[in-house]
């Protein structure tokens, strides 16, 4: 039962309980950095460490932390990895740290890692708790790569910087580079999720689109 | 246990305990990682003087480029002389002398508070570097001369360098920002190698004032012109300011008249 839980606890966020296309959490970053697939990559495993770090340290901490200061306190945590983050980054990859620019600092702002940290740190065991942050890191990652593969494909005929359709054969497309093609890719993988798994689709109450002749 | 948790001192001593915690994770990151940093960061300023006289290229090797086709000199802002051998002296190497570090920094011994400040940089350093563009790795007659550029923007200060052409001192060989925090695809696009190829060939001085403006229509009919960046006006205004700043009276225009004056005798003498 225990190895049950755990393996849901890693792959739910995936597919089922997918932190962008079901909970439509962190989009910004999801735009702004996935015109290409390295920079997609060093983005994820960015969110992947800082989620799983955060979440880990927060549970550790769950039963000290005063309630009045708990939002700082998970802020704070997640402030001081994301620096750890972008001082790393610009150690190592300088040119793509440059790249990223203001997107790693903005982790700090991700929905996904501060919802982690309240909805589920909070509540449960360390190991539980990373394994659920390395899960939303990969679920953010998996809509990112996909994103990073078809916008740099189509935009620049290019796989992680390598020529893949060559001008003579495939004309770039522009737009792809531009953010509404993230917003298009990301739509249409709502769409074939929520197609594959029905339990996703909402319930119409918002009333638009009905037209009851009373 | 319950209620001790959420009591005012156990509130103190977690938030002093984990700010204490937190702040040497943080410190310890930024002071073990800065020799490598600061090492991308000179590289990065090296292949952004390089890209400036239109030197980069995807495969080159920037350190090795730089060896052999950039002399790096530093001169006096003021009188326009080189004092590369009084630095030489004082820091034991020109690459040791950070002229922007040392006005940032307050350095009042090597900068000047700025009372015409159109760049808005505050402090401006006394002696400034001059990156000189070799014709080939054997000829050392210059090609380019490049000058490092800085003024504030919109959010942040904007450092890059300009290339000169040698043989007038006037046309625009390159220009490239190795460093700001403009906004992304509005003042960012400073960035855009499309924007900065409109500088090319462009010219800086008419009748000895320096001429170049941003303008929203018909940059290309005038080679006093580039088109401004849609959205950025601001730093648009910033990078016209720096300019005036860089190039005019404050900046390198003793020097580039130096340089002009010694191009003429050589002339005259042949």
């Amino acid at each position: 039962m225990a190895g049950n839980k755990t393996k849901d606890v890693l792959f739910n966020p995936i597919i089922h309980n997918n932190p962008i296309a079901l909970q439509v959490l962190g989009i910004c970053s999801a735009l702004a950095v996935t015109t290409r697939l390295d920079k997609s990559l060093t983005m994820c495993l960015a969110v992947i460490f800082v989620c799983a770090m955060a979440n880990a340290s927060v549970a550790l901490i769950r039963n000290k932390i005063p309630n009045s200061i708990r939002i700082i306190v998970q802020m704070t945590i997640i402030a001081s990895l994301v620096i750890v983050v972008d001082q790393v980054l610009q150690a190592v990859a300088y040119g793509l740290s440059k790249e990223l620019s203001v997107f790693v600092g903005l982790i700090i702002t991700n929905c996904i890692i501060m919802g982690r940290a309240e909805g589920f740190a909070m509540q449960n065991t360390v190991k539980d708790s990373f394994i659920d942050g390395i899960g939303n890191g990969l679920g953010y990652s998996m809509i990112l790569l996909v994103v990073g593969f078809f916008r740099e494909l189509f935009g620049s005929g290019k796989l992680f910087g390598f020529t893949v359709l060559p001008e003579s054969i495939y004309q770039p497309n522009g737009l792809m580079l531009l953010p509404p093609s993230a917003f298009f890719i990301i739509g249409f993988m709502i769409w074939a999720i929520r197609a594959y798994d029905r339990e996703q689709v909402e319930h119409d109450d918002s009333g638009i689109g009905h037209n009851h002749a009373h | 246990m319950a209620s001790n948790k959420n009591s005012i001192a156990n509130t103190l001593l977690i938030s002093v305990v984990l700010c204490l915690i937190c702040a040497s994770i943080v410190s310890a990151a930024a002071v073990g990682l800065r020799a490598m940093q600061d090492k991308n960061k000179l590289k990065d300023r090296q292949a952004n003087i390089l890209a400036a006289a239109g030197l980069m290229d995807d495969g080159t090797d920037i350190t090795e480029t730089f060896k052999s086709r950039i002399e790096d000199v530093v001169i006096d802002l003021n009188t326009g002389e080189n004092v590369t051998a009084q630095v030489i002296e004082e820091f034991s190497s020109v690459a040791n002398y950070d002229s922007i570090d040392l006005a940032e920094s307050n350095n009042d011994q090597y900068s000047e508070i700025l009372t015409d400040d159109p760049a808005t940089i505050k402090r401006r350093e006394n002696w400034a570097h001059v990156y000189i563009v070799k014709t080939s790795a054997t000829n050392a007659a210059p090609l380019m001369y490049v000058f490092p550029i800085r003024g504030k923007g919109l959010w942040s200060i904007l450092k890059g360098f300009i290339a000169l052409d040698a043989k007038d001192m006037d046309t625009i060989k390159g220009i490239t920002y190795y460093s700001h925090q403009e906004t992304p695809g509005l003042g960012g696009e400073v960035d855009n190698p499309e924007w900065k190829s409109h500088w090319v060939g462009k010219k800086l001085f008419k009748d000895n004032k320096i001429a170049i403006r941003l303008v929203k229509t018909d940059w290309k009919s005038s080679p006093y012109t580039v088109d401004a960046l849609s959205g950025a006006t601001i730093t648009c205004r910033g990078v016209e300011r720096m300019l005036d700043f860089w190039m005019g009276e404050q900046g390198f225009e003793k020097y580039i008249d130096n340089v002009k004056a010694s191009e003429a005798k050589s002339q005259a003498s042949k």
